[in-house]
Formats: C-alpha cells, structure tokens, sequence
C-alpha cells in the first residue's frame, strides 16, 4: 500500500506578469520501506517539490495546485492553512549540508527535544529522554548532546539530523543531496544507515541528487525531472535499461562511461 | 621517465605544532605530459598538497622543485613563469573566480597579464578558449551567478588553460558536477592532456574518475603518501 501519493504538484513564482511555473504537474507514489530517487540536473526543481511536500517553500513561492495522500489524510496543497494540523512531523525533509539544517545557537541535544515538543507535543521530560536516546542509537553520547552544531564533525552533524529523523518517527523522509562532499566510504556508510533507519520506521524515503551512479545502486525506483517537469520514472533497473527520454538517454550514456563501460 | 617537471621533496607540513603532520616527508615527481591521481581520506591533506605544489604555501621542511629548480630560489620574473605554467581549477568556482567579470573578462585577464597574444588578437582567442570547454558565444558575457555549476567550472578550466600551463591541478575539480557535466568534462581533459602533453595532478574521492583521467595514482593517509604501481 502506498504511504504517500502526490498528483498534479505546480509551484509558482509570482511575478507581475503573471505567475512562472516552476514546479509543473509533478505527480508520483511512494511504497513503506521503497526509496525514491528525484533525479535530475540543477534547476530541474527537485528540491521546490521536496520543500512543497513538507510545507517548506520559502516565499514568494507557492504551491498553486496539488494534491497530497498521506497515510489516508488527503491534503490540498495550495491551500497553506490545511497543513500543520493534518501533516504533523509525517514527511520530515533533510536538507543539503546538515550545518544548514541545525540551529547554530542551540546545543543539539535540546533541538531535538524542541521538536518533539512543538511536533508530536510530548512533555518536556520524555522529548528529553527520547531525543538522549536518538542520539545515542547514532553512535553520539552525552557530551555530543551537549555540543553546538559548529563543534561536531561534518560526519557527526549528518548523524544528528539522522537521530531526529529517528525521534520525529516520520512516515516519510527526504533527503536532499545527502551524500554531496562524503568520500566513498562515508558515502557507503550514509547510505546503509539511512536504509536501516527508514526500513526501522517502515518509512518511505526520497532521495535528491544530480549524481545518478549514487542513485543507481540505491533507489529502487527513478523519477527524473527537467525543467520542473517528471519526464520519465519507473523501476531503476527498468529505466536504466531502457531509457525512453532525451534526457534520461544522456544520464544512462554519461553513467556508462563513467563506470568505464564504453571507455 | 619522462623529463622531470615538477616534485616535491621530503615536504613537511604541520599546521599546528601538537598535531600530527599533514605533509610528513611527502616525495612526489611529476614528469612532463604525466597524468596523476591523487585520492585519500577527507582532511588527509590533499588540498594542502596542492597548495604546496602550486607555491602558495611554503613547505615547513624539504622543498618543491620545478625543471629541478628550487621554488625559494626562484626570483620574480621566474616566479610569474612558474605561475602560469602551473594552473589549478578548485572545487567550487564562485568561490575564487572574480563575480564582477564576465567569462570573456575572466578568460582575457591571464592572456593579459601573461602577455600571451597581441592584444588584437586575444579576442579570437578567448573565442576559441570558449569553445574547446564547451562554452557557446552566447554565454561570453555572462557572469559567473548566471552560469551553473559545470558552466562555471568549464570556464574556470578555460581561464586556466588560457595560460598554456604544462601541469594543471584540479582539486575536486568535477565533484560537485551533475552526471553528464562530469562525463562531459572527462572526456574534454582527456582530450586535451593527449593533445597538449600537459601534465595533470587530479584530486579526487572517487577512484573511478581517477582511473578514466590518469595513468598514474598516488594516495596520501596519515601524512604519508603511497604510490600506486599500476
């Protein structure tokens, strides 16, 4: 069954002229457990989709259409009130570069407890001990608790946006560009505990990227897009093979050569 | 071997005296039209490398030679040469190429300063600059913000190559790129470093970029760095 569907998404940018589409008839589905991965060039508006999904679309910018299931809640999405209530913390959107993402003022410890506070509304003392527990079951102890986003490595402020995935318990997960500037190793090593952690809450997870060969060997399923549109998507195995777009045709060519296929 | 160009000597970084070296005793030859990658964990000191090598950081210890000439002994005129024929491309281009020049302004500027054609003729140049990157004419008088991402990079590379450099480092020059802009800018390097015998020291995580582009691969841990015999 699907935990999320999302059909017909425009964003627009207001302009006096008239509104400019960014975002255009953007529809798909997400399975528990299924990676999704939004594929695509910069500017191909992957991430406009991921901030309208989670209500993050920063002003002017607005979502003029589109409709959202999600866990048997329908939700319009021009419509901004409708959110907060109906959405809670259930589609959670990590962005590029976790330094971005923290506060740099707050000590990560308590971010987390904040967020369990204003999102799911528990008391003060379990967001405390549940976010202790986040952190801890992502390899960060007391003292990582206690430290501000600046004084933790780039590895270990990743693991902190993983622990208030963990926290949150959301039904879907977004990440944007996850994996942008990690070697191979920690590249490996992201992807695995992602995988561990959507497959624990029985998440859907859409991953963002220009960086097809990681997408190939980890999304099950591809949605490509151009121009603010999805031009083709389907089971990655399939889509590779068999590309049908222009577009798609140039990703799977540069992906074969960078692999070393047609040297 | 190929004639020698440019190599590090027993070069010793540390940037602070209680923690351990970046560069410990790093030994490093480079010959005319040889291509190297040089790959390593993040923070391993890649980056510092390059620095080293391209002058703009003074090795603690050992030194860096150039045609075999040591860069402390070299005096200014000779200094200004050593910059031109070694160029680098970074990682992120908005970060260092000027904002306010357009890509024409951004390719004619070494061609000036190197007095590298008549002045009568570096428009023609830098036409021909832009188009082996793979720049149409339209974008000559765009801005570094107006480009993307691998737009910009290739017009950084074109500022570089503008300088018939005879080595050109590139530090996590395509990381950042889309899947085809990489390919695209491999294929193009591979191309040129054929055509041109330049030399190339190429800086990256991921070992097969490295394998398409250089023949020769390096790999710095801990300070140390090993070469790999392929």
């Amino acid at each position: 069954m699907s935990i999320m569907t999302l059909e017909d998404l425009w964003v627009d940018l207001p302009l006096p002229e008239g509104p400019r589409p960014l975002v255009r008839g953007v529809s798909f589905r997400l399975e528990a457990g299924q990676v999704l991965g939004l594929m695509g060039l910069s500017g191909a508006g992957k991430t406009l989709t991921a901030c309208a999904l989670s209500g993050l679309l920063p002003p002017p910018l607005r979502a003029a259409r589109g409709r959202l299931r999600l866990n048997g809640h329908a939700l319009d999405l021009s419509r901004a009130g409708a959110w907060r209530k109906a959405r809670g913390s259930q589609v959670l959107l990590l962005f590029q570069g976790a330094g971005a993402a923290l506060n740099p003022l707050m000590r990560v410890g308590p971010q987390i407890e904040e967020a369990l506070i204003a999102g799911p509304g528990l008391p003060r003392r379990q967001a405390r001990e549940r976010a202790a527990q986040a952190l801890e079951r992502f390899g960060l102890g007391a003292r990582a608790a206690r430290s501000h986003p600046h004084q933790l490595s780039g590895g270990m402020r990743r693991r902190v946006l993983l622990a208030l995935a963990w926290a949150l318990r959301p039904r879907v997960l977004i990440a944007d560009e996850p994996t942008n500037g990690l070697d191979a190793a920690s590249r490996d090593e992201m992807s695995q505990m992602f995988s561990q952690l959507t497959q624990e809450l029985g998440a859907g997870l859409i991953l963002i990227s220009h960086d097809l060969r990681g997408l190939a060997s980890w999304a099950d399923h591809l949605a490509v897009m151009d121009q603010g549109e999805v031009v083709e998507q389907g089971p990655t195995a399939a889509l590779l093979a068999r590309p049908e777009h222009a577009l798609t045709h140039s990703l799977v060519e540069s992906l074969a050569f960078l692999e070393g296929a047609h040297v | 071997m190929s004639e020698e160009l440019l190599r590090l000597a027993e070069v010793f970084m540390a940037y602070h005296t209680q923690d351990p070296p970046v560069l410990d005793g790093v030994e490093l030859a480079i010959g005319l039209g040889q291509t190297w990658g040089l790959s390593g964990p993040s923070g391993g000191g890649k980056s510092t490398l390059a620095r080293v090598a391209l002058g703009l950081e003074r090795p603690q210890a050992g030194e860096v030679l150039f045609h075999g000439r040591s860069l402390a002994g070299l005096n200014r005129r000779e200094r200004r040469e050593f910059h031109r024929r070694v160029q680098v491309v970074w990682q992120d281009p908005y970060l260092y190429l000027p904002p306010q020049r357009s890509v024409q302004e951004l390719i004619a500027e070494p061609l000036a300063v190197h007095r590298l054609e008549t002045r009568d003729r570096r428009p023609g140049r830098v036409a021909e600059l832009m188009e082996l990157v793979g720049l149409v004419p339209a974008q000559a008088l765009a801005k570094p913000h107006q480009l993307s991402g691998g737009q910009c990079q290739r017009a950084a590379l074109a500022r570089a190559l503008a300088c018939e450099p005879e080595l050109l480092i590139l530090d996590e020059a395509l990381a950042g790129l889309d899947t085809i802009n990489q390919a695209r800018l491999v294929k193009l390097l591979r191309g040129i470093c054929q055509r041109e015998k330049l030399a190339l020291l190429f800086i990256a995580h991921d070992p097969r970029l490295i394998r398409l582009l250089c023949r020769h691969e390096a790999v710095l841990a801990g300070g140390r760095l090993r070469l790999e015999l392929g």
